[in-house]
């Protein structure tokens, strides 16, 4: 493993982990004067990326996340999948069909619970996100790592 | 790189931009309509040059940043219109719920000094149309989400592409 790779996987592991701190900032720090002033301004931030329907989100030590279920999983899932890289320093593969298996699940739980039952699960949409959001991490990391880092070093 | 490689991502960012001033599409905006706007514009340049071999890492990099800049830039001057016609937006909307949620923690002066900054932007919004922090600020969380969220699906659809050039041939 070329020492490019592993900074390359630390910085990838600080830049997603500074993303969910941010969406979470307010239940990480059980809800301090400084996470609570800022909060407008994250959620400003936040809302580009998320609908944030209050119905939607997740509340973790008494205060909600900043974006949904969904989101919430998809990002953790990328956070959670970054750390595990960076420890066992795999050269990752990804078929395409587990993208393609992991989009489908998500859009199907979308579809089932907005459109089939009109009920949210946020179990089943952090859940789903969660999968959706390591595979895809995988993914965006092998094409990074195989085809720039690697073309880069030749 | 001619000019003539900016018109695919300029026209699908442009899109994808209308798309993401809809009511209901704007929280897809970035995880959804912008990644498809990335890869469309990759598929749309190469019908325009017809090209048709394997897409590199370098042009999946370039369209994936070029498609998420082009609507981040586009989304930014759509919402900065509809500000301006409407003198309201979401942010001047939501703000007394939020400043109400907010006063009901006992912050004392750091809350003053915050919602100084929140008032002061809903205050120009409301009488101009206009707030130059505001646009700053929307400007520079559309820059930073819709390139990375560009740039992925340029990498996404630079895979799909060369698989599916592979099995075709």
């Amino acid at each position: 493993m070329s020492k490019h790779k592993i900074y390359f996987r630390l910085f990838i592991f600080l830049l997603i982990g500074a993303w969910c701190i941010g969406f979470s900032l307010k239940s990480l720090s059980g809800g301090s004067a400084l996470s609570l002033v800022s909060s407008p301004i994250l959620n400003l931030f936040y809302h580009n990326v998320c609908h944030q329907a209050d119905h939607k989100l997740i509340i973790v030590n008494g205060f909600s996340l900043l974006v949904c279920a969904r989101c919430s999983g998809i990002y953790l899932g990328a956070l959670i999948t970054s750390v595990f890289v960076l420890i066992s320093l795999w050269n990752i593969k990804v078929s395409l069909i587990l993208f393609k298996f992991a989009l489908i699940i998500l859009v199907a739980d979308v579809i089932i619970n907005n459109i089939i039952f009109n009920d949210y699960n946020k179990l089943s949409a952090f859940f789903t996100g969660l999968f959706f959001g390591a595979v895809c991490f995988l993914m965006v990391i092998s094409i990074i790592e195989n085809y720039i880092l690697i073309k880069k070093q030749l | 790189m001619t000019s003539k490689k900016y018109v695919s991502p300029m026209v699908c960012g442009f899109g994808a931009a209308v798309l993401s001033i809809i009511p209901g599409f704007k929280a897809f905006a970035c995880c959804l309509i912008v990644p498809f706007a990335a890869f469309f514009s990759l598929s749309l340049d190469r019908r325009i040059n017809k090209i048709s071999g394997k897409v590199s890492s370098r042009q999946a990099v370039t369209f994936g940043l070029l498609t998420g800049l082009f609507s981040a830039l586009f989304a930014t001057a759509f919402d900065i219109l509809l500000t301006f016609l409407t003198h309201t937006n979401d942010f001047t909307s939501s703000l007394p719920q939020t400043e109400a949620l907010l006063r009901s923690y006992n912050l004392g002066t750091l809350l003053e000094q915050s919602m100084h900054i929140l008032k002061k932007m809903a205050k120009d919004i409301n009488n101009y149309g206009f707030s130059t922090l505001y646009t700053i600020s929307m400007l520079m969380s559309n820059l930073i989400i819709n390139s990375v969220f560009g740039l992925i699906g340029g990498l996404l659809g630079t895979s799909y592409i060369n698989k599916r050039n592979k099995m075709t041939l």
